[in-house]
């Protein structure tokens, strides 16, 4: 009698510990999404930012790029980048569509080449036209697929709920673990710190500059992003946004990424 | 001319041009004000040296050329856009010929032109460009089986290039679209010949006569239809005009012979593909092209491209692309193996051509290895460079390799293996 009694009981506070864990998943989950639900409460955007990049012995490139975006209620949003500076990279773009059923496409214009070509989305590493942005970076523009990881809280304070994600298996991302600091008022994320595959810690992402849109989405003005490994730091500022207004969806065609127009 | 002389003219002369046109830029801004709502204006200079090391022919042992390249991109009225390109280069030893399109160009040592000048419309799906413009519908590397409308410049061999042609081209659709190209006339690709450094090397008693070509006023047509469809990138395209590489005749005069290039009119339809498929890129073309005159042939090219970002140092990446190229059925009318083997769009039957780019420190040192590999017979290049990347100056150090059998292409070449240094300037 007394084992069985023990027997439930551990079975039952097992039962406890794995569903407060979930419990705990779904919650963390759920802020992330949340989160994303916000920054992704506008149709369309048009944007130009400045680009600081500093290296660790005082040298400094700048950049300028104009991005365009188009969300997509079901998922299948688009991104294009664009650099207007410096010369050399004027006319290099890079073309996103994600497919929420499938794989994202991507292709990628450079300036001396008048075609664009194809590029792989396993490149989910590599850094884009010299800045600590990766091209996973760039494709979660429009947000993460909250599917794809494995959520679990880092605990909270007043004002941040911190949140590690991992990817989930047969996932693939340049990172074994992003921690994200959400802030609890407005969901948006104000920090995201990232970690290699040796669970060092890679690059440090603040978000310095957070507003809010009148259809409520969050946005970042001012970000810094601080790479370990490359030992050096990007800046970026958006100087000029617009919201919702009517982009045709050509331009987000693999011709017009051909084009030379401004 | 002596050498030392010639390189500092082109430095001096590069930096009076630049500062003329700054000058006259600011005095076309005022007169343009009320058309050009906006415009854009960005420059680039390079200067090259290169010398045969082994060179045993008559041919010089290095030559020099210099090149500035002013683009001009403006936004006229609404929706129409200008775009302009031009080019000033000159070469000690002579640029390759073809029609003299532009004046003014003197005996082949220079050159002044516009690569493109055209306006074009865009309105929703629709585009349309009027004037002489470059077109590359290829999807493939080097070889393309898709990609005829633009003759090609071969002053430098390893490192061609497009010809702007006249034409107007009307594009409907984006996603999927259905592109129409109309060439009002013929231009003919810039051919190596005679004393040209990379001109095929024949015997004492044989000389190369000026180029035949059809008509001038004959008028070409090209079609595009394309889409992206479950992550393929798909294309069909239709050509009907003159090909890119002359065919060669030989003809006898009196104890010797003459080779003569000459045009014919083709037809060329192929299809395009490219997706990714586990981690790569693969891209293939095949090709149907069809001769007025002239052997009848079918040409594929299939190959992938992978890049590997962060392989030995954080911030490294290595890019390769490896294709093979070959042509499974030609008729086999041609009349000389002269031709076959000199023909531009058929170097590569039955080659490996591959590219390796490794770029240290975050791309701005970069190993560029460009090379192609015959596997029915011997003749081969690779053309390794090493690249710096400051600011805006590109600074690039290498060599060109040829090997093979004599009477094959690169076979010809052998004593043609050079080191070069190239400066490239963004303005």
């Amino acid at each position: 009698m007394k084992k069985n009694i023990l027997l439930l009981t551990t079975f039952f506070l097992s039962f406890l510990i794995v569903n407060k864990s979930h419990a705990n998943e779904d919650n963390c989950k759920n802020i992330i999404q949340q989160s994303w639900d916000k920054y992704r409460n506008i149709t369309s955007e048009y944007e130009k930012a400045d680009i600081l990049i500093l290296y660790d012995d005082d040298r400094k490139e700048e950049k300028e790029i104009v991005r365009w975006t188009l969300f997509d209620s079901l998922g299948n949003d688009k991104i294009l980048t664009k650099f207007i500076k410096p010369i050399r990279d004027n006319g290099l773009a890079l073309l996103i569509w994600r497919n929420e059923h499938g794989d994202d496409d991507q292709w990628l214009k450079l300036p001396s080449m008048k075609q664009a070509r194809r590029i792989s989305i396993s490149d989910e590493s590599k850094y884009f036209a010299g800045t600590d942005i990766t091209y996973e970076d760039s494709r979660q523009l429009t947000g993460e697929r909250v599917d794809d990881f494995s959520y679990r809280s880092l605990g909270n304070n007043t004002e941040y709920s911190i949140i590690e994600a991992e990817p989930k298996p047969g996932i693939e991302s340049a990172y074994r673990k992003r921690i994200i600091y959400i802030n609890n008022s407005n969901y948006a994320i104000s920090k995201i710190e990232y970690f290699n595959s040796n669970n060092e810690i890679s690059k440090i992402q603040n978000h310095d500059k957070i507003i809010i849109l009148e259809t409520g989405a969050w946005r970042i003005d001012y970000l810094e992003i601080i790479n370990f490994e490359t030992k050096r730091k990007t800046i970026i500022t958006i100087t000029h946004r617009e919201i919702n207004t009517d982009i045709n969806s050509n331009v987000f065609s693999k011709l017009n990424l051909e084009n030379q127009s401004k | 001319m002596n050498s030392k002389i010639f390189i500092k003219f082109l430095i001096y002369f590069n930096f009076i041009i630049l500062q003329l046109f700054n000058s006259i830029l600011l005095h076309a801004n005022t007169l343009t004000h009320s058309i050009v709502s906006d415009y854009e204006i960005t420059a680039r200079s390079n200067i090259e040296l290169s010398y045969f090391y082994d060179n045993k022919s008559d041919n010089n042992n290095y030559y020099s050329r210099a090149r500035i390249r002013p683009k001009l991109n403006a936004n006229l009225l609404q929706k129409f856009q200008l775009i302009a390109e031009g080019d000033f280069q000159c070469d000690t030893d002579g640029l390759a010929t073809g029609i003299v399109d532009d004046y003014p160009e003197n005996e082949n040592l220079w050159s002044v032109r516009f690569t493109e000048f055209y306006i074009q419309y865009v309105n929703n799906d629709l585009q349309i460009d009027i004037g002489k413009k470059i077109y590359d519908w290829s999807l493939t590397d080097t070889i393309s089986p898709s990609d005829n409308i633009s003759p090609r410049e071969w002053t430098e061999l390893t490192n061609w290039e497009r010809i702007g042609v006249p034409s107007v081209g009307i594009r409907l659709g984006s996603t999927s679209f259905i592109e129409f190209v109309y060439l009002p006339y013929f231009t003919p690709s810039k051919i190596q010949k005679n004393q040209d450094r990379w001109a095929p090397s024949v015997p004492s008693n044989v000389s190369w006569s000026d180029t035949k070509f059809i008509q001038k006023q004959t008028d070409q047509f090209a079609s595009r239809i394309g889409t992206t469809w479950n992550s393929f990138d798909l294309a069909i395209t239709y050509f009907n005009g003159a090909s890119t590489s002359p065919s060669y005749k030989i003809r006898p005069d009196l104890n010797s012979a003459l080779i003569e290039p000459e045009y014919f009119k083709e037809e060329v339809i192929s299809f395009t593909g490219a997706r990714e498929i586990m981690t790569c890129v693969a891209r293939t073309e095949i090709g149907y092209f069809n001769q007025d005159g002239e052997e009848d042939f079918i040409q594929y090219v299939i190959g992938v491209d992978k890049d590997w970002p962060n392989l030995f140092i954080h911030g490294d990446s290595l890019y390769t692309m490896i294709q093979y190229c070959d042509e499974p059925w030609s008729d086999n009318t041609r009349q000389s193996n002269f031709s076959k083997s000199n023909d531009y769009r058929r170097l590569f039957n039955k080659s490996i051509l591959g590219k390796i780019d490794y770029s240290f420190n975050s791309e701005k040192i970069n190993l560029i290895i460009d090379y192609s590999y015959n596997l029915n017979k011997f003749s081969n290049y690779i053309e390794p460079i090493i690249k710096f990347i400051l600011n805006d100056t590109d600074i690039e150090i290498g060599l060109t390799i040829f090997q093979g059998d004599k009477n094959t292409f690169f076979g010809n070449l052998n004593d043609r293996d050079r080191i070069f240094l190239r400066l490239t300037q963004n303005f």
